[in-house]
């Protein structure tokens, strides 16, 4: 078959070698077993337009959820839940005295938007207190609930310092985000970061969005948006938990956006806890002890 | 803090949607971390009974009967209800996890409840066993809520392991003098010189418990509303009663008022159970006490 000749006009269209993954065209990247991937969430991106919501439910087959109006911005869905594994957040700034602003920052005008998503967390605490090894890390570091495994014990919702998981009252299992992990097995990028229209969903290995995302607060910075800062890298904010696979660039604290400033690793608690009770119960049963020998040597 | 229908977020939180979920627990569950916690201190009585008294006593056999009852049969039963998928119960025994302790707990209960069979059955080395694991039964229920991020229960791990433990005492001895006293025996005085050290013991618990929530700033579902009602009257049934009723038998001693005291311990310590599961839920909604709590709101 011969080629049209107006495609010769771009090369750059010829990649000249097997396609391996379709990411490499929509992400430029390769998506390999053993390497450790997430999401780029640059929130001074976000338009709002909620296509990751919709990707989401219709790549993962998600049942739509309530059709009422929240009352409180152009944000209706609220929150993650067991049918909704992205959420936009709008967050209206308008100032202490309540009068509309009549001036514009760059980036978001006075509306932050931020597309919401489980964190795939490097120590996820939903992960670390599951109890059948339903939820558990994959091949690209992502964290997944196994369906066939999860006995909808409900351990991994109040774990998440995030409000992620959530149990579907449909089937009794635990949902959330899968990082599409049936797409990164077949070589495609996630439905919500290929349907994001601005880019401000990116998908990649975490090493080069680590490095894209600095360069993006350093050029933003430049522009005048000193306010802006990484949320869930190592060191920074959000970063206790060893850092998140899914991390976000942020413009305002983290609590409007309903993030915890540093979100702890559930598991910490479990000795300390353990230690006390433990000790209470032994100290009771020296007193008990001491009780029985009491009797014995009043008889 | 926005009144509800507010339009405006204040930067403190997103217009004060939860932050977190709530654990999908309720009485079920705390029903089960009562009776856990009762039988698994009953069995470490138990054991203390039969090696420290000199004369032959029931205390063991009863609380190995009510290990059993506990252990094997409504333990069991109430966790494996409450699942979403309770047909899949079995998967809690595919793997142990050390930071998970639901799993620490699945094999806590399933090591109480076979040494209880064997301790019943009169294998005297399972008594030993039963009592420690006993101890587990007490104790890895508070650890199981400490670690989720609910501010109310994340706040105070060690002292809400404190409140736990000293309860399933006071309720583990409560039982055991109950059982005697039905069992037509009325010498129930180190029993309930047992529980009301327990009993005591727990109220110091509760209160620094509290004052390490008030200190936090997740005191409030505990001090307004349903939860903070059914609190008090845990208290008062769990707390005041029983001391009330010792200290009066001291005076002079009544089979009847050490039953009542017993009953008080039990019902007393399922509605405060109750009351702080209800309580720890309802602090997961707010947003504000959430992000207090890591870190701060700005």
């Amino acid at each position: 078959m011969s080629m049209p000749a107006r495609a010769t006009e771009y090369p750059q269209a010829e990649l000249g070698r097997p396609i391996r993954d379709e990411s490499e065209l929509t992400a430029g990247v390769t998506i390999e077993p053993g390497k450790r991937y997430g999401f780029f969430t640059d929130t001074t991106l976000c338009i709002g337009c909620k296509a990751c919501e919709v990707a989401c439910k219709e790549w993962n087959a998600l049942p739509a959820e309530g059709l009422s109006l929240s009352g409180m911005s152009y944000d209706n869905t609220r929150e993650l839940s067991a049918n909704t594994w992205r959420h936009v957040k709008f967050v209206e700034k308008i100032s202490g005295d309540g009068a509309r602003p009549t001036s514009m920052p760059p980036y978001q005008s006075h509306w932050l938007m931020m597309s919401d998503v489980c964190k795939h967390c490097a120590n996820a605490p939903c992960l670390e207190c599951c109890p059948t090894g339903a939820l558990f890390r994959t091949e690209f570091d992502t964290v997944v609930v196994q369906q066939d495994i999860c006995n909808g014990c409900g351990y991994c919702v109040p774990a998440c310092p995030f409000g992620v998981v959530d149990l579907s009252s449909i089937d009794g299992k635990a949902h959330k985000c899968t990082l599409c992990y049936d797409r990164l097995k077949g070589g495609f990028e996630p439905a919500c970061a290929k349907a994001c229209p601005t880019d401000s969903i990116q998908f990649g290995e975490l090493e080069e969005l680590h490095r894209r995302a600095g360069g993006r607060v350093e050029h933003l910075r430049e522009l005048g948006r000193d306010d802006a800062y990484l949320y869930g890298v190592p060191g920074g904010p959000g970063g206790e938990l060893g850092g998140l696979n899914a991390f976000f660039l942020l413009t305002d604290t983290p609590g409007t956006y309903n993030l915890p400033r540093s979100p702890e690793r559930g598991a910490d608690r479990v000795r300390p806890s353990l230690a006390s009770g433990l000790a209470s119960f032994a100290l009771l049963a020296l007193a008990a002890a001491g009780a029985f020998l009491a009797q014995r040597s009043e008889r | 803090m926005n009144a509800p229908g507010s339009f405006r977020s204040d930067g403190a939180t997103y217009y004060d949607q939860p932050a977190v979920k709530s654990s999908v627990w309720g009485a079920r569950v705390a029903l089960y971390t009562v009776l856990g916690g009762m039988a698994g201190a009953a069995q470490a009585i138990g054991v203390l009974a039969s090696a420290l008294l000199r004369r032959p006593t029931t205390i063991a056999r009863n609380a190995n009967r009510i290990g059993v009852a506990i252990g094997a049969g409504a333990g069991p039963a109430l966790l494996v209800a409450d699942l979403h998928t309770p047909n899949r119960w079995y998967n809690m025994l595919r793997i142990f996890r050390r930071t998970s302790p639901m799993s620490i707990g699945t094999y806590v209960l399933t090591t109480f409840a076979g040494s209880s069979l064997l301790a019943a059955a009169g294998v005297r080395s399972a008594q030993v066993p039963a009592a420690l694991a006993g101890a587990g039964m007490a104790t890895y229920t508070p650890a199981l809520l400490a670690a989720t991020a609910t501010p109310l229960w994340s706040s105070t791990p060690r002292l809400l392991a404190a409140e736990f433990a000293t309860s399933a005492f006071a309720t583990g001895a409560a039982v055991l003098s109950l059982a005697e006293h039905l069992g037509g025996s009325d010498d129930t005085e180190a029993l309930d010189r047992i529980a009301l050290v327990s009993v005591i013991a727990h109220a110091a618990a509760s209160i620094a418990a509290r004052r390490e929530h008030e200190r936090e700033g997740v005191e409030r579902p505990l001090s307004e509303g349903r939860w903070s009602t059914m609190h008090k009257a845990g208290i008062a049934l769990g707390i005041a009663l029983p001391v009330a009723c010792y200290a009066m038998n001291a005076a002079r001693p009544s089979a009847r008022r050490s039953m009542l005291a017993a009953i008080g311990i039990g019902v007393g310590g399922f509605l405060t159970r109750w009351a702080l599961i209800g309580a720890g839920n309802e602090s997961a909604r707010s947003a504000r006490e959430y992000l207090r709590l890591h870190g701060g709101t700005q």
